[in-house]
């Protein structure tokens, strides 16, 4: 660990925690974010912010390394869990800085984008607001000492801040079931977001949010002169036919003429085929989309493979995933798996929200809609339905029972004799009872 | 030009391959229009019954050649002229792969005499070729390499290299056209045509892409129905939604699969949407039955085949690589459709179990998570029963 140096306003301490995903079983810094994985999102949060990134593997080591800071510096310690965007961290800053207290803690008033990703995450809760384990050190002398409690005396002692945002909800109805009222989702658009990844479903519904952080943050921060231009060139106030122009596309890109995409991001030497549409989604490099593709508010992931008339709607794929699937909502496709087009993964139900493992036990997302995770490496190659919220462990081949699938077939088959399928083979309507 | 007859038929049709459908003719016949187009003297060239070239090869195969000079085609073996070799006699000898197709050779000689007297001449060509890519799993490889401009020269000995040679021909009938329909067509403003042969009398339904393809006259091809590198014959009829990829049909088919791919189905099938032909390994590459053996069709992707006639209903799932015989019909089995309704069913969740219907909880056996608690819980608390009977 460098001292810290002159051109840095402060130093971000990232703790280390054990915190593991399943199925991935990998840390959740190893998670990915669009193109990136949390771990490369914190350094580039924090070399945005102006902030000098150190990582402590023990509470005394974060103490040690808050307390290194220089009199002018302030200090900021993160869990390596954590995902923030940098607009988030700035105004955290800001706030924070205005403030009397010497010890201050991120908390959030509860909003749509807050309640999109808070069921499954260990935060403190009082009433309204949310809190955190992201901290504001206003110099190296307000660092608690070290001892074996150090964290949770830290949560009892520092202020709670509240960090103000703006964010743009979209109502999204969903299928109602049965003779019951309408519900709608309340979908956020913000680039202000901190998530604590301690599950998938975490991983799933952040990156459900790249439009928001992503997209948004392209348009109105990094390129508004280009984007300006473009919605300028629509020739039209239909946010459609502007959303149609506000594509980001990277260098060497391959894509057909009749591909509609809009409101998306494509990363360089993507292949997209003909008939796609793509819409709110993010697409990294070497991607390639077969034909008929239809891609809604979805991650695919550096060199994954979206095969022909694949349907997915907010979904992730992680690099080097195959996914072929009809249809394919609200699931995560982990790191090189397969899933073939006959794959039903069941994303709703009827009563209730949708359990998923989690700690041991079956615990509740508070979501009817959710469908389930595929590990790193797994196959699902058969024609199996999978309850939603399940977890496909790493390496799992999934195939057809073999009595399911038609594998042999009989060298006598009489003529327009109606045949049914039996313990693997053909045999005549009738004789697959005995 | 000579044909060296042999009485080999192609399984499971048990047509000669002479007699097969290849795009708007038979298999004779297009090869004899090839001769035509390629301006050699046909008297020059003898093919086995098997063997086909198309035009520009055998223009380059008569200007690289000697004239008088006994000579066999072979071309460099390169990824596309390989990708059509396995199950075939194409033979590879240094780095080369040698055709049945002979010029200026003797008339009567039989063909082994032929093969052994007939110097090789590497043919030459330039093609264009495109790269389809394929899932990166198993051992085998994660793309395959096709000719796009119809230069190609292929065996036919068995269903599959009638499965991957003939979509490949289509750029034959176009003639670097952007699209050839036909006489009294009908096309929906909203469908989209991309390198497309359309035969006369079809129907083209709103929302259709055909792309690569040709669609054979008298065809209807209902809303929404997508052609992909497919050769669909005379008179295919197509249902909502359907859609084809790499997909040979001989004609008179009914066809209404949401995904059918790499597939070849024989004359006037009939395949409903449930069934499936797996068309994708994902350990090794995709085995067939050549003469009652197992041979290895160094492909990770690959269907399967429906003879003529073939009636498949029901939810028929076919492994890779298999071929149903002629006029073979699956039905489906009796105990998984549900013949019985009780009333008393309305009121809780149930699944199909023996041609009826069961409480899902029961199903169940110890120890299995019961995810229907919920809804059991909600239906029980119903007051009014009347409202589902």
């Amino acid at each position: 660990m460098m001292a810290s140096s002159g051109r840095y306003k402060g130093r971000m301490v990232v703790l280390r925690t054990d915190t593991v995903i399943t199925p991935f079983n990998e840390h959740p810094r190893l998670s990915i974010f669009t193109d990136q994985t949390i771990e490369a999102w914190q350094h580039d949060t924090a070399s945005k912010s102006k902030l000098e990134l150190v990582k402590a593997d023990s509470p005394e080591q974060a103490v040690e390394l808050l307390a290194e800071c220089k009199p002018t510096q302030f200090g900021v310690l993160i869990l390596d869990r954590h995902f923030i965007t940098p607009k988030i961290l700035k105004d955290f800053i800001r706030v924070s800085k205005k403030s009397d207290s010497e010890c201050l803690r991120l908390s959030l008033t509860r909003n749509a984008s807050v309640e999109y990703t808070e069921p499954l995450q260990t935060l403190d809760k009082n009433g309204d607001r949310i809190a955190h384990d992201i901290y504001f050190f206003k110099n190296s002398r307000s660092v608690l000492p070290a001892d074996g409690e150090w964290l949770s005396e830290l949560r009892k002692l520092a202020t709670w801040i509240d960090v103000p945002k703006k964010e743009l909800v979209r109502n999204i109805p969903l299928p109602t079931i049965g003779e019951r009222k309408a519900t709608t989702m309340r979908y956020p658009v913000t680039t202000s977001v901190v998530v604590s990844i301690e599950h998938w479903v975490h991983i799933l519904w952040l990156n459900q949010l790249s439009f928001g952080i992503r997209w948004v943050d392209l348009v109105l921060r990094q390129r508004p002169f280009w984007a300006l231009f473009k919605a300028f060139s629509a020739l039209s106030f239909n946010i459609e036919n502007i959303m149609n122009r506000l594509v980001s596309r990277g260098s060497g890109c391959k894509i057909h003429p009749t591909a509609q995409i809009s409101g998306s991001i494509i990363g360089s030497g993507v292949t997209i085929g003909p008939n796609v549409t793509i819409r709110n989604s993010y697409i990294c490099p070497n991607a390639v989309i077969q034909d008929h593709a239809v891609i809604l508010n979805s991650v695919i992931g550096e060199d994954a493979l979206v095969l022909e008339n694949t349907f997915l709607v907010s979904s992730t794929c992680y690099p080097e995933s195959t996914v072929g699937n009809y249809k394919l909502q609200v699931s995560l496709i982990g790191r090189g798996a397969y899933v073939n087009a006959w794959a039903g993964f069941v994303d709703a139900k009827f009563v209730g929200s949708v359990n998923v493992s989690h700690k041991g036990e079956l615990t509740s997302t508070n979501r009817s809609f959710l469908g389930s995770v595929v590990g790193h490496g797994a196959k699902v190659a058969a024609k199996v339905l999978i309850h939603p919220g399940r977890e496909i462990p790493n390496e799992t081949v999934i195939v057809m029972r073999p009595d399911e699938i038609v594998s042999v077939v009989p060298d006598d088959i009489e003529p327009n004799q109606p045949l049914v399928r039996h313990e693997g083979t053909l045999v005549p309507l009738g004789m697959e009872k005995s | 030009m000579r044909i060296i007859r042999s009485a080999q038929t192609i399984a499971p049709f048990g047509d000669l391959v002479c007699d097969l459908p290849f795009l708007d003719v038979s298999f004779e016949q297009f090869r004899r229009r090839e001769v035509e187009q390629a301006r050699v003297n046909s008297n020059d060239l003898c093919f086995a019954s098997w063997a086909f070239a198309s035009a520009p090869i055998l223009e380059a195969f008569r200007r690289q050649t000697k004239p008088g000079n006994p000579s066999r085609l072979s071309l460099p073996a390169g990824h596309v002229s390989r990708s059509f070799q396995p199950l075939s006699s194409i033979k590879s000898q240094d780095e080369q792969l040698l055709f049945d197709i002979f010029i200026y050779a003797d008339p009567n000689a039989s063909l082994e005499e032929l093969r052994q007297t007939c110097t090789p001449v590497c043919v030459e060509t330039e093609s264009k070729t495109n790269i389809r890519q394929l899932p990166r799993i198993g051992s085998g490889p994660s793309e395959v390499e096709y000719p796009i401009d119809g230069r190609l020269a292929v065996h036919l000995h068995h269903w599959v290299h009638l499965l991957w040679a003939i979509p490949c021909l289509v750029p034959r009938l176009l003639k670097n056209a952007r699209n050839r329909v036909g006489r009294n067509v009908t096309i929906h403003p909203t469908a989209y045509l991309e390198n497309a042969v359309i035969g006369d009398n079809t129907q083209i339904g709103a929302g259709c892409f055909i792309s690569n393809s040709y669609i054979g006259p008298g065809s209807q091809l209902f809303d929404f129905t997508k052609v992909r590198h497919s050769v669909l014959g005379h008179g295919t009829h197509t249902l909502a939604d359907a859609s084809f990829s790499h997909v040979v049909s001989f004609g008179g088919a009914t066809l209404s699969n949401l995904l059918l791919r790499d597939v070849i189905l024989g004359r006037n099938c009939f395949v409903t949407t449930g069934v499936i032909f797996q068309d994708q390994s994902i350990d090794e590459p995709v085995h067939v039955l050549d003469a009652g053996k197992e041979v290895n069709t160094e492909r990770m992707a690959l269907g399967g085949c429906a003879g003529h006639g073939c009636v498949l209903g029901a939810r028929a799932i076919i492994a890779p690589g298999r071929a149903l015989p002629n006029r073979t019909t699956i039905v489906m089995r009796r105990a998984e459709g549900v013949h019985k309704i009780s009333p008393e069913h309305t009121k809780m969740p149930v699944c199909w179990n023996e041609g009826t219907l069961t409480p899902a909880a029961e199903m169940l056996s110890e120890g299995g998570v019961d995810e229907f608690e919920d809804d059991r819980r909600l239906y029980s608390r119903d007051s009014n029963p009347q409202r589902y009977a």
